[in-house]
């Protein structure tokens, strides 16, 4: 998977390319992990994501408790395949996803 | 091209050693031979060079000793020429005076008679006559006529004459020599010298018939009327004999002859003196042309030949013979019979004669022809060593060559073996290391590359000793987690329902399930139990992630579902349960960890199915009477563990007897083939509805539908953690 990380002021802009997975997720939470000090808005961009692992919702999900405290998180262009997933576990409940 | 370079022979396959002793071996060969080369081109060059200067040199040299002696030769005949002319004119100049002073002595007696006497000589015929004693001889003519009174008084006047040729005979007493009057009357007065004998030797013929007006030296003068020089004969002594003659006069004229008539030995020997060589010849040019003396008896040169030499068809000669008269001096090269002479002359002035002498060129020549094949065998004789010396040195130069070829030989293999040496070390010790033998050190003190190398193989060694015991200890490490992640799987596998069939007294229904963990331990797991004797509980679920993570998740998960069930009270309270697991999991759990699960109650009697769905893959359900898989409509409620206090909504519906449940996780929807395409929730559809589902159990469904997941996944590595569960139900107890 590829992460396409841009950084405008406190706004961290993530587009991610190909498959969050169990393997790729770490990536993307050391990327997380790492950024998201001082970042007020986070986006990330899905259009070229063409799978979501359970453990690649954990890391959205530990992403969005943490955006929860210093600001806002969300999701664009997401497809239909990672929309299902989405709604089947519920997270579209509360991930805030732009169509 | 490669393939043909490295087919050569210095580039072919072979060991180290090989490769570079036949490098070493090559160079030394390019440089032998490009020295031999060399050394080959300059002995060439140098004997061409030399055998070219040296047949110059010879060719020089002959020529120059040719020159310088042309010029010595025609020098000297030049000297020669000059200073015998000078002796012979001097010689023959005496003469003409001589002849002079005679011929006034006679005249003076014809004009002045008065002052001489009557006088009376011997006559030959009567008397003989000494040597140098004056004699009166008449001559043929006057014998048969006699003598008139006048002229017998016209004699013996004349015989006054005797005073001077008295005198002069005795001067050319020393030679055959003649001096005389002769008159127009026929008689001569004469003395004459025969040196060695003491009376004249007088032959019949001049006595009895000789008569002097008739003479060639008479009538020459005569019709010359001046002193001349008459041809030459040889006397009696065999010496050339000049006659000098001089016209005297009386009162009517011409009145007769006096000559001195000499065997010129003197200048004879002169001549001959004169002779440079065997082929020399000297002769005396005349005034007209003719040749008086020569040394030549035969030929265009000699005394014999009486043709003007300024008239010869031999122009050059002729040419010469002008130059002679013209009273020029110097040298010529002229061709004579056929042979070619150097030609040196000089002018005899008072005469206007020439003297020439002459020498054949090929004698002069001869030292030189002689000095020129000398220096030409010599020079020969030169090359020839020089081509011996040459060859000898080729011949040493291959033998040394062909030495050097067996040192090179043997010295490359040494060179080269010493410079492999250490490589075989560093493989033979290498090899060693290779073979396992860490402890082994190469020591090479080479101070090259190699050497480094060898240093480089011992921290090698070194270091890979500690990475083995690294490596070892990890090793052991790793077998240690993996006997306790062994361990681990077996509890795992042990906490979940592993006993078939299961509870076997109960006939409403048949359950069956299997989970694939992808790696040692996995986040799925279900679970069924019976709540009570009339309720079965299905659980399925997902934790986020695999392995030992969502392991030790799934334990939690799995212990807080079932406490949380077990503590309903009652079992339409599903819903519940959802909800307090989900804060029991949101509690504490700051690896946000979350599981997706979905848990159903089945009402054995009635077939009433309540269900909640966290956020988990919708199950499928089998209705026999329409024997057709569909997914069952769930509701999307949020995972367990992600958020605290959410809230879940149970459904239920019911089965009927013959009905299936089919509860699968994301491992079989999301499992990958080698293409990396999705298994799907459609294909799975579609597997399941291809199969028979009405002659498999539960454990046949599972393991068919096993194996078309399997056939598609292929040779791809299993993704995730794959669960499956089914149920039949049959429907109540009493039912059947």
């Amino acid at each position: 998977m590829e992460i396409n990380k841009t950084v405008n002021g406190t706004t961290l802009n993530l587009a991610l390319v190909g498959r969050l997975d169990a393997v790729t997720a770490g990536d993307l939470d050391k990327v997380l992990q790492s950024d998201l000090n001082g970042i007020t808005e986070l986006n990330f961009d899905f259009i070229g994501l063409d799978f979501v692992a359970s453990a690649g919702l954990r890391v959205l999900l530990v992403a969005q408790k943490r955006m929860n405290k210093q600001g806002v998180m969300k999701i664009y262009h997401v497809n239909e395949d990672v929309m299902d997933v989405l709604e089947m576990t519920g997270f579209s409940n509360f991930l805030d996803i732009v169509d | 091209m490669r393939e043909k370079l490295y087919s050569l022979w210095f580039l072919q396959k072979g060991s180290i050693r090989t490769r570079i002793f036949r490098l070493i071996l090559l160079s030394s060969l390019i440089v032998v031979l490009i020295m031999s080369l060399l050394v080959g081109y300059g002995l060439v060059t140098m004997n061409f060079y030399i055998k070219t200067q040296s047949n110059q040199l010879s060719d020089a040299s002959a020529s120059y000793i040719e020159q310088v002696t042309s010029q010595q030769i025609s020098e000297r005949l030049t000297d020669v020429a000059q200073t015998r002319a000078r002796a012979i004119e001097t010689e023959l100049w005496s003469i003409t005076n001589d002849t002079n002073y005679l011929a006034s002595g006679v005249e003076n007696i014809i004009k002045n008679p008065q002052y001489y006497t009557e006088r009376s000589l011997p006559d030959p015929r009567l008397q003989p006559i000494k040597s140098g004693e004056v004699y009166l001889h008449k001559g043929a003519k006057l014998q048969a006529a006699g003598l008139s009174p006048e002229l017998q008084h016209e004699i013996r006047l004349m015989s006054n004459v005797k005073d001077y040729l008295g005198l002069m005979a005795q001067q050319y007493s020393q030679y055959e020599s003649s001096l005389f009057v002769g008159s127009k009357y026929g008689y001569i007065i004469a003395a004459d010298n025969s040196p060695g004998n003491e009376y004249i030797n007088m032959t019949d013929e001049f006595l009895n018939t000789y008569e002097p007006t008739e003479r060639g030296w008479y009538k020459n003068t005569q019709r010359r009327d001046a002193i001349t020089f008459n041809d030459i004969y040889v006397g009696a002594d065999g010496y050339p004999s000049f006659t000098c003659s001089a016209p005297f006069e009386d009162e009517q004229g011409f009145a007769g002859v006096v000559a001195v008539a000499c065997s010129v030995k003197s200048i004879s020997d002169i001549m001959a003196d004169s002779l440079v060589g065997e082929s020399a010849i000297s002769f005396v040019l005349g005034d007209r042309g003719k040749i008086m003396l020569s040394t030549s008896h035969e030929g265009d040169i000699s005394d014999v030949n009486s043709t003007d030499l300024r008239k010869m068809d031999n122009e050059n000669l002729a040419r010469v013979a002008n130059k002679m008269l013209a009273g020029e001096k110097g040298w010529e090269i002229v061709d004579i019979d056929g042979y070619v002479y150097f030609l040196a002359y000089a002018p005899m002035d008072k005469l206007h004669w020439s003297f020439g002498t002459l020498i054949a060129k090929d004698e002069v020549m001869n030292p030189v022809t002689i000095a020129r094949h000398s220096i030409v065998d010599r020079v020969k004789y030169f090359q020839t060593t020089l081509n011996g010396r040459v060859l000898k040195l080729v011949f040493v130069a291959i033998l040394c060559i062909l030495l050097a070829l067996v040192i090179l030989f043997n010295l490359s293999s040494w060179l080269t073996d010493n410079f492999v040496k250490p490589i075989k070390n560093l493989t033979s010790g290498v090899q060693e290391i290779a073979d396992g033998n860490l402890e082994k050190k190469i020591f090479l003190s080479t101070g090259d590359e190699l050497e480094t190398l060898a240093n480089s193989f011992n921290n090698m060694t070194d270091e890979l000793q500690k990475y083995m015991e690294h490596i070892t200890q990890v090793t052991m490490e790793k077998e240690h987690i993996a006997t306790e992640l062994a361990v681990a799987t077996n509890i795992q596998e042990s906490m979940l329902p592993h006993i078939f069939p299961f509870a076997p007294e109960h006939s409403e229904f048949d359950i069956y399930a299997v989970m694939h963990a992808a790696k040692e331990v996995g986040g799925d797991f279900y679970d069924f139990y019976l709540f009570d004797d009339e309720h079965l509980m299905i659980t399925i679920a997902d934790v986020s992630g695999k392995g030992v993570p969502a392991a030790l998740f799934m334990v939690v998960a799995k212990t807080l579902l079932k406490n949380s069930t077990m503590a309903m009270e009652d079992v339409d309270h599903l819903s519940m349960v959802m909800e307090r697991t989900n804060n029991q999991l949101c509690q504490n759990n700051d690896a946000m960890m979350f599981v997706t699960a979905f848990i159903g109650m089945l009402d054995l009697k009635t077939g009433r199915f309540s269900y909640v769905n966290a956020g988990h893959n919708p199950p499928l359900i089998y209705r026999k009477k329409e024997n057709h898989f569909s997914y069952m409509q769930v509701d999307r409620n949020f995972v367990l563990g992600g958020m605290e206090d959410m809230g879940y909504k149970g459904q239920e519906m019911t089965l009927f007897p013959g009905d299936r449940l089919l509860l699968y996780t994301d491992g079989v929807t999301e499992a990958l083939n080698e293409q990396k395409e999705l298994f799907g929730e459609e294909r799975l559809l579609d597997k399941l509805n291809s199969i028979d589902v009405e002659k498999n159990s539960t454990r046949d469904l599972l393991n068919c539908l096993k194996n078309e997941l399997d056939g598609f996944v292929g040779e791809a590595d299993q993704s995730d953690d794959i669960t499956l569960l089914t149920l039949l139900y049959y429907g109540a107890a009493t039912g059947r």
